[in-house]
């Protein structure tokens, strides 16, 4: 579908695909680039490059939001839901939809 | 077809089948080998977690040290991993300096040590939001010489947050020269350890905190100011009461409290005599702000090493006893006073009747023989007053109810006190309400109280009217007990001498004796124990000085009486007759 409507799927689209690449290069820096580039590739539908970046998001990218979430809290508990809510400050947008593990 | 053919081909085929089945074979064999080396992988990957786990759990008992959790993780980590060095960073907030340590396991070049040191503190500064320098880490490097002539970087690495109760308590780094060697998968294990460690101490933690908030609780909420200072004459505690008793500000520092007992002790001095010294140190006492201040040190031991961790400074309010003791000496100062004027008084006009009773005509020696009675009868109720307070005070004072008509004792008492009153130009009304139920009361000591109550007021009632009067105290519209006023027209009391009125050391505190009146001062308190013997209550009310006062107090109602008032007293039921004591 084209239009505002389209415009709009596509904006919310990048805004997440943004967010998820902060998180990730913020959890490279903290945890060591490969095990949170492996943890952000076990997450179904995210395709992640060398660099951190997110480069696609297949299906829902709010639950892939929350599953990487859930994913980095695994590693590091309090100190990656204190990131990920400093980077929604960001994006207001999705954070006004909530995260169920934040 | 030909049956060499035939032959030649069925070879070819077996041939062929024979080593398809040795490949597939060998594949389930490598599979199966693969599948085995898995299990045996996880399995070791347990059974390390499980090793690390108890280790962590023996060597940390009870003690909520984070650094311990980091220093076994790291030191354990060649059971599981290759790695280069392994390093730690443990933030102190209360040093303000960052310990760095690192392990080399393998030969590296100083600048992948320094290159660890650039990953950890990014880390740390994305972790906690605060940006660090290398000057800021008090390092120390041990293992592996490392190889000056190397230039190498580091390969890969990974980070491991240890976070206590929310905060983190470090960082491990594991680093190595080779790349690409770690993944989530061994590394997961080492994750879980470390989530596993910090979970139960910050479940001890939170145990210690709720601890230390009871603790801070109690301590706040003591009535004595309190302080704890370190070894180091630094400030760890001061509760609420400090502030009021010293008059500093609210959560005052070390400097405020001191600057509040400047000229008057020397806090420092106090605490390091008494860190030194084995035994209890002599309490002292200042005055702060008009406040008469115990202060006492006491050192505070480490359990374990029985060495001082601190002292604690108490600050104990002895203001009230110290009038109490002051009260007591002019107390006693006064009653020494009013028995030997009587007796001097006595004593001189025996004299004068024995050197001059020949020449004293006969109604002299009536003048001089009524004033000798009329003074020891003086004395000998200041001593009565004195011998039942000290049975008040004993609990032997002995008040006998029994149920009887109030109203009579009420006349009888007013009608013999008539001739002072008229004496004295003053109007006496009684009123005495009809029908009054009995009452339940000591009719001896119902006799005392009223002696009490309008002898003061006579004695405090110039001009104007005493009037005493007998009602049912109604309550939610039902009798409860048989009320007695006895209101005068005198001096009056003032607000603030109320409340003390019927204390030991009422009259004193009040200053009623000032007037020039003599009294013992203590009737109002005997007064007290007597109608609260029988289950009754007293009180005074007083529009202010030179507005007269009215004495209230009352009977409870006889239990007979209290049926027919259909249960007006719930709860309340008096024999015949019970000795209470008061």
């Amino acid at each position: 579908m084209a239009g505002k409507g389209g415009e709009s799927v596509l904006s919310d689209q990048e805004d997440y695909q943004s967010l998820l690449s902060d998180l990730v290069k913020k959890q490279m820096v903290m945890l060591g680039p490969q095990v949170a580039i492996s943890k952000a590739r076990t997450v179904a539908g995210l395709t992640v490059g060398q660099d951190g970046q997110v480069t696609a998001i297949s299906g829902d990218p709010h639950s892939a939001l929350e599953q990487l979430a859930s994913e980095y809290m695994k590693l590091s508990g309090q100190i990656a839901n204190t990131t990920l809510q400093s980077l929604l400050e960001q994006y207001p947008a999705i954070k006004s939809r909530g995260l169920q593990q934040a | 077809m030909d049956p060499t053919i035939s032959l030649a081909l069925v070879m070819i085929i077996g041939t062929i089948a024979g080593i398809l089945g040795y490949f597939f074979e060998r594949q389930r064999f490598n599979e199966e080998l693969s599948r085995r080396k898995q299990r045996e992988e996880e399995l070791a990957r347990r059974a390390y977690e499980t090793i690390i786990l108890k280790e962590i759990g023996d060597r940390i008992g009870y003690s909520l040290n984070g650094a311990k959790i980091i220093e076994i993780i790291s030191g354990s980590l060649g059971q599981l991993l290759p790695y280069s060095t392994v390093s730690y960073i443990i933030a102190n907030e209360q040093e303000e300096k960052i310990i760095f340590s690192c392990t080399v396991a393998e030969t590296v070049s100083p600048v992948f040590v320094e290159h660890v040191k650039v990953i950890m503190l990014a880390a740390l500064s994305e972790m906690t939001q605060k940006q660090f320098r290398k000057s800021d880490l008090d390092e120390s490097i041990q293992g592996v010489i490392l190889d000056e002539g190397s230039a190498e970087l580091v390969g890969s690495y990974f980070n491991l947050p240890i976070v206590i109760s929310g905060k983190l308590g470090g960082i491990i780094n594991v680093a190595s020269n080779q790349k690409n060697l770690y993944s989530e998968k061994n590394t997961e294990v080492l994750y879980r350890i470390a989530r596993q460690a910090s979970e139960a101490v910050s479940k001890l933690h939170e145990v210690l905190e709720n601890e230390k908030a009871r603790l801070s609780q109690a301590v706040q909420s003591l009535s004595d100011g309190l302080i704890m200072v370190d070894t180091r004459y630094r400030l760890v505690l001061a509760n609420r009461k400090v502030a009021d008793l010293l008059g500093t500000i609210a959560n005052p520092s070390l400097f405020d409290i001191a600057n509040a007992l400047s000229g008057t002790l020397d806090l420092r001095s106090h605490v390091e005599e008494a860190l030194k010294s084995e035994g209890e140190t002599p309490s002292s006492e200042i005055v702060v702000h008009d406040k008469v201040l115990q202060v006492a040190v006491l050192r505070v031991l480490d359990k374990r090493t029985n060495e001082p961790m601190g002292a604690i400074v108490l600050f104990h309010d002895i203001t009230d006893a110290k009038s109490l003791e002051q009260l007591r000496r002019d107390f006693s100062a006064m009653m020494v006073h009013e028995l030997r004027s009587p007796l001097t008084s006595i004593r001189s006009t025996v004299e004068l009747l024995k050197d001059d009773f020949a020449k004293l005509k006969e109604e002299d020696l009536v003048k001089y023989l009524t004033s000798v009675d009329v003074t020891s009868q003086a004395m000998l109720e200041l001593i009565n007053d004195l011998l039942d307070v000290a049975k008040l005070e004993a609990g032997k004072f002995d008040v006998i109810c029994e149920t009887g008509p109030i109203a009579d004792s009420i006349t009888e008492r007013t009608e013999s006190f008539k001739p002072q009153i008229e004496e004295k130009g003053l109007r006496l009304t009684v009123e005495i309400e009809k029908g009054l139920p009995s009452g339940y009361f000591d009719k001896i000591r119902i006799k005392q109280v009223l002696n009490n109550l309008l002898s003061n007021a006579i004695k405090y009632t110039q001009t104007g009217e005493i009037k005493v009067k007998v009602a049912k105290d109604t309550s939610d519209g039902q009798t409860s007990d048989i009320l007695i006023s006895v209101s005068d027209t005198g001096i009056g009391i003032e607000a603030d001498q109320i409340d003390s009125l019927f204390s030991k050391f009422g009259q004193l505190k009040a200053g009623r004796n000032k007037a020039g009146l003599k009294s013992s001062g203590l009737g109002l308190y005997i007064a007290k124990g007597i109608v609260e013997a029988w289950g009754g209550k007293i009180w005074v009310r007083s529009e202010g000085q030179g507005l007269g006062s009215t004495f209230y107090f009352t009977v409870p109602i006889a239990e007979s009486d209290n049926k027919e008032e259909a249960s007006s007293i719930s709860g309340k039921i008096y024999p015949s007759e019970k000795i209470a004591h008061a």
